[in-house]
């Protein structure tokens, strides 16, 4: 178990995941279960807006690949 | 015998022969070691890791399942987007973690990781068990589905049971012959058909004459049956299936497989993105799936829309194409499945319990005889039970996403017992048991479909709390252990 102190970039990116899975899905089960419009892409607004989402968390997982998750390349076994 | 039913028979030909080949290949370079045959010698590069996992977790539930659901119940499925970006997070989660303990101590099965982290036999054999019987039904819905498609691909010519005995003789001889490397070498050519044929599928679906593209054929949904076009009320499929699709696939024995087997580390910080990205495939499946609104709207076995659509409104080798696309997201499942099962078993259970002294060739051996077994199970299987795919597939995911409760506790939470650990997967896996054999009917909203799924979770973490916190905590020696390297984890040493 970690001991350590997780850097802030890590603990960023944690949370931005925790919205974004959030944002893809609850609204679609409290907010506009019930909604086909106005459509996104073409799509029905349930399919465009969970695209949206999947734009916003592929961003994210791409960034935190980048920064190696927030930790520092010395250490969490990364990029010595 | 006409001349389509020809081309169609030499494309399944070409679509088996290939993989056979790639295993007499993969066999070659093997060497009759279990760490080898298991694991590869944990030495799986990032392409063969990438293309392996994500055709592993690519199903038949997937590529067939997916369209039944999607023309059924509209968006609901489509929660499987956010369920990949999911999965692939608890790649670089768990799976890294997973991935260097397996390096630093030589595990090779998920009862290893259990032994290691809480020292008890018990819950190992629990975690064992439970793997192994709920992966077999998994096992199962691959083989059907993957039949089913060869007999349509063929035109009829090849019937189910033979299609499903082909497909099981064709795994059976390159894993038998390379072990995981055969597995992983196959999977990087069936995950290339799967991923294009799931998208290729749903553009060339859509934009036939009849549904005249997405935007016409969501008008047409949305003024015939606007339920589909809408989430509706069915809330607890749609959180249901995010939660325990993933975990359930990632719970897996083929997972585990797939995390001790990695090569390098970095590879874990990367694959949650590419993973997520891949995710986009399934705007193939709902495309299909939505399609069928308009073209089969009366069809009445919903898991045969693919073919059905293609067959119809496609060219015969390009719709016979597609559809061995199908089968290859079964096969590379079905492959994977039985690989880790025998894996299992021959390291779980016979070298344990049934032959100690036995050599690493000896065992690899037992290995391989488990696969012909397990195989010939999941084919009987295959022809005396029948079910909707998804259905089964649900299920049997569920029983598997049980384990993650001890092995998050294993890794974050240090107060964690095997007390708790085995009371939380008896009621887990005990109320799931109970919920899907209609024993008892799950209380307030878990009685919506997919309920008793999450419940039985939820069930299984609240006990495993609870025990953990009036139980005995794990040995100091097996804390120390673990926590030494832990603590090696987080400095960064050892990882090469």
């Amino acid at each position: 178990m970690r001991k350590t102190k997780m850097p802030a970039k890590g603990i960023v990116i944690r949370v931005l995941l925790l919205i974004g899975f959030c944002v893809m899905e609850f609204p679609g089960v409290l907010f506009f279960k019930d909604i086909a419009e106005p459509r996104i892409f073409g799509l029905p607004f349930a399919y465009g807006i969970m695209l949206i989402g999947w734009v916003y968390m592929c961003i994210i997982l791409f960034w935190a690949y980048k920064c190696n998750w927030g930790e520092d390349v010395k250490k969490g076994g990364d990029d010595k | 015998m006409s001349g389509q039913n020809i081309m169609a028979l030499l494309i399944i030909a070409l679509f088996m022969l290939i993989p056979l080949a790639m295993g007499a290949i993969a066999g070659r370079k093997s060497i009759p070691t279990t760490e080898d045959y298991f694991v590869q010698g944990r030495g799986m590069g990032s392409v063969a890791v990438f293309f392996t996992v994500a055709a592993t977790w690519w199903s038949a539930f997937a590529f067939m399942g997916s369209n039944s659901w999607f023309f059924l119940e509209g968006p609901l499925y489509w929660t499987a987007i956010a369920w990949n970006i999911f999965f692939g997070v608890l790649y670089f989660v768990i799976g890294k973690k997973v991935w260097y303990f397996g390096k630093l101590n030589n595990l090779i099965t998920p009862k290893d990781f259990f032994l290691l982290h809480y020292g008890s036999e018990s819950l190992g054999n629990i975690v064992a068990v439970i793997c192994l019987v709920f992966t077999l039904p998994y096992l199962q819905i691959q083989l059907s589905g993957g039949a089913y498609l060869i007999e349509v691909a063929s035109n009829g010519v090849i019937p189910f049971w033979l299609a499903a005995l082909l497909f099981y003789l064709v795994i059976i001889i390159y894993v038998w012959s390379g072990g995981l490397r055969a597995v992983a070498w196959t999977d990087i050519f069936y995950g290339v058909l799967l991923f294009f044929g799931m998208v290729f599928a749903g553009l060339y679906i859509v934009n036939i004459d009849e549904v005249g593209g997405v935007k016409s054929m969501f008008d047409f949904i949305q003024e015939g049956t606007p339920e589909k076009v809408i989430i509706g009320d069915n809330w607890m499929s749609w959180l249901s299936m995010f939660i325990i699709t993933p975990v359930g696939s990632f719970m897996g024995p083929q997972l585990w497989t797939r995390m001790y087997a990695v090569k390098s580390h970095k590879l874990f910080n990367l694959m949650p993105f590419l993973l997520g990205f891949a995710a986009i495939a399934y705007v193939g499946s709902m495309l299909v799936g939505n399609s069928a609104n308009i073209l089969c709207p009366d069809i009445e076995n919903t898991d045969a829309i693919l073919p059905t659509i293609l067959y119809e409104y496609a060219p015969f080798v390009l719709a016979a194409f597609i559809i061995a696309c199908g089968a290859a997201a079964a096969m590379s499942t079905a492959n994977s499945q039985i690989h880790a099962m025998s894996a299992g078993y021959t390291v779980d259970f016979h070298k344990r319990y049934i032959n100690k002294n036995l050599s690493e060739r000896q065992l690899v051996w037992v290995g391989r005889w488990t696969i012909l077994i397990l195989s010939a199970a999941a084919y009987v299987m295959c022809l005396t039970i029948p079910g909707a795919l998804v259905t089964i597939g649900l299920v049997a995911l569920a029983g598997t996403a049980q384990i993650i409760v001890p092995t998050l506790g294993a890794l974050f939470w240090r107060r964690s017992t095997t007390a708790g650990a085995i009371s939380g997967l008896i009621v887990g896996v005990g109320s799931l048991c109970l919920f899907t054999f209609h024993v008892i009917t799950p209380p307030w909203v878990f009685s919506m479909s997919g309920g008793g799924n999450l419940l039985s979770l939820i069930l299984n973490i609240i006990v495993f709390v609870i025990v953990s916190l009036v139980t005995k905590p794990r040995s100091a020696e097996v804390l120390d252990k673990v926590q030494a390297q832990f603590d090696d984890y987080y400095d960064g040493k050892n990882f090469d």
